[in-house]
């Protein structure tokens, strides 16, 4: 293998790394607070997606491609986001926040519940067929060197980047970021801060549901719209926040990125059939729950006394 | 003297288990009034049920003239349904738990825990300024400021709690077991930062311990628990010579 083609797989796992790293940051921040994972996450994702995409192809309407349509994406984007909050919000409030204290398995069910109805819900009001997402610009491949990047793919890179450092910003540095970190670390105690513990798990599911949100779109750019598209994608990126240590932000972001290499160098390098692409991030999630179940970033718990 | 804290017939059961049964207890403002008793005795229901943590099945409890906690059977039909407050919203009131084991954010550091502490302090200003304070007050904290918590020592775990606590501007601060599993001196020193944070900082406190000796010592009041139910009240000085306690919580 060259440099050129090293450098190619790099390029392409990233950006399929970057993506599952937005989807895992929602399941992470969950359990982080909540114990508990919230499997309608992916489907989260892709009503985001369809909100994207229907805005985007409104605002757009006839334009020809230019500053115009990325800037309507990114407004579509944006808008997405905060439909996709206010609708994990939603869920949450409805679907978890009455079983909190009912035993473990029960939100887990209703979560399973939530994500058949919005998948099925978005079946039927929108059609099985997949809606192509068109791009905001010229998708032409750029050559630099042996290595060939598309714009799509420096749009994915960016975006997730600034994503992943705002968001790492906003947790260590903001009044509501460090409230979300003591909650996830002590929820009662949180409270004798004075922390509205309520308060904290909506912000989650809303900062959770606008990331998915952002991934749905930025997939959808390739693989289009359509309702089961959050499975495997929330599958996977689930599978990445447990490679990381689930409930660990920092892993998540890791975790997701290292997913993507392995996908991908899997395929290209190591022979991996790509009819059985699929089975590389599961088969890494068995090895992990084997070898060093806590993920790589996660902790033992262990209670100091 | 004004009455800061007034738990009235309060009863506390986990299923079957009576853990508090018609308590009553008052705390005057200003005043450092603890509660003794053995292990197991109710003490850290009886702390946990103030700040909302545990439901009362009867009675209720004030702070400063207005109804924090009433026990949900109590509500009377016809009557507007009394609030019953949950932590966050007691903690606002003015209210300061320092938990029993500490409890500190062991993965954040001393100065975030401290900015958790002042989660209601919306004054970027007064905070800085009351950690200054706090940095003075404990100086092994100002030293660590920027250490994860689980690399202090006990002791200086149980400061940074007191001082977290303190944060908020608290009217009430209570303390459970601030010196359980601490070294003689340690303990000596924390009992000193409590007396001052009486004295200076007109903080009212309320300490239940297990170390019957340096509660009385601390205190002007103090309040005697057996299986949930007070058996005793009386001046702190008088306790301290009481014939009963003297000999099953003083070892004499």
């Amino acid at each position: 293998m060259g440099i050129a083609e090293f450098f190619q797989h790099l390029m392409n796992g990233l950006t399929l790394g970057g993506i599952y790293a937005l989807i895992a940051l929602g399941y992470t921040m969950v359990y982080g607070i909540l114990k508990f994972i919230n499997f309608a996450h992916g489907d989260v994702l892709m009503v985001g997606a369809y909100i994207g995409l229907f805005l985007f192809d409104w605002l757009r309407g006839d334009s020809p491609l230019g500053l115009w349509t990325l800037v309507a994406f990114f407004l579509a984007m944006i808008v997405s986001m905060g439909f996709s909050a206010a609708i994990g919000m939603f869920i949450e409030r409805v679907a978890y926040k009455p079983l909190r204290k009912a035993t473990r398995l029960a939100p887990l069910l209703s979560a399973i519940g939530v994500s058949f109805i919005l998948s099925n819900g978005a079946a039927w009001a929108f059609g099985t067929h997949s809606r192509k997402f068109n791009y905001p610009f010229d998708n032409s491949a750029i050559h630099l060197g042996g290595v060939v990047i598309t714009p799509h793919q420096i749009l994915i890179l960016v975006v997730s980047l600034v994503i992943m450092i705002i968001l790492k910003i906003f947790v260590d540095k903001t009044r509501m970021g460090k409230a979300m970190r003591a909650t996830s670390l002590d929820q009662g105690t949180a409270m004798l801060m004075g922390i509205s513990v309520n308060r904290v798990i909506s912000m989650t599911f809303a900062i959770g549901s606008a990331l998915a949100a952002v991934g749905g779109i930025l997939i959808a750019l390739d693989f289009k719209v359509y309702a089961t598209m959050g499975t495997m994608m929330g599958l996977k990126a689930f599978v990445a926040a447990v490679v990381g240590g689930i409930g660990n932000i920092s892993g998540a972001m890791f975790g997701g990125i290292l997913l993507g290499i392995l996908e991908t160098f899997g395929v290209a390098v190591f022979g991996i059939p790509t009819g059985l692409k699929d089975t590389i991030a599961f088969g890494v999630l068995i090895l992990i729950l084997l070898l060093k179940p806590e993920g790589l970033f996660g902790k033992v718990e262990k209670e100091k006394v | 003297m004004k009455e800061l804290l007034s738990i009235d017939d309060i009863s506390v059961s986990y299923g079957n288990i009576k853990a508090l049964q018609q308590v009553s207890m008052h705390v005057n403002e200003g005043d450092i009034v603890c509660l003794i008793g053995a292990n197991g005795s109710g003490k850290s229901t009886l702390l946990k049920a103030i700040v909302g943590q545990e439901p009362l099945v009867s009675g209720s409890i004030t702070f400063d003239g207005e109804e924090i906690c009433r026990a949900r059977n109590e509500v009377v039909k016809g009557v507007k349904r009394p609030r019953i407050l949950t932590t966050d919203l007691i903690a606002a009131k003015g209210i300061a738990l320092v938990p029993e084991g500490r409890r500190v954010f062991a993965d954040m550091t001393v100065e975030e825990n401290l900015d958790m502490g002042a989660f209601l302090v919306r004054d970027e200003q007064l905070i800085a300024d009351r950690k200054e304070a706090m940095y003075d007050f404990f100086p092994i904290l100002g030293a660590r400021r920027r250490q994860k918590t689980r690399s202090l020592s006990g002791g200086e775990q149980q400061m940074m709690a007191i001082a977290r606590a303190l944060m908020s501007g608290p009217r009430l601060i209570l303390l459970d077991e601030p010196g359980l599993g601490l070294a003689p001196l340690v303990i000596a020193d924390i009992f000193e930062k409590i007396d001052m944070i009486n004295k200076q900082d007109k903080v009212t406190v309320f300490l239940v311990e297990q170390n019957a000796r340096m509660a009385l010592k601390a205190s002007t009041e103090g309040y005697v628990m057996e299986n949930g139910k007070i058996v005793l009240h009386d001046a702190s000085a008088s306790l301290l010579e009481n014939e009963k306690v003297r000999e099953a919580y003083l070892g004499e």
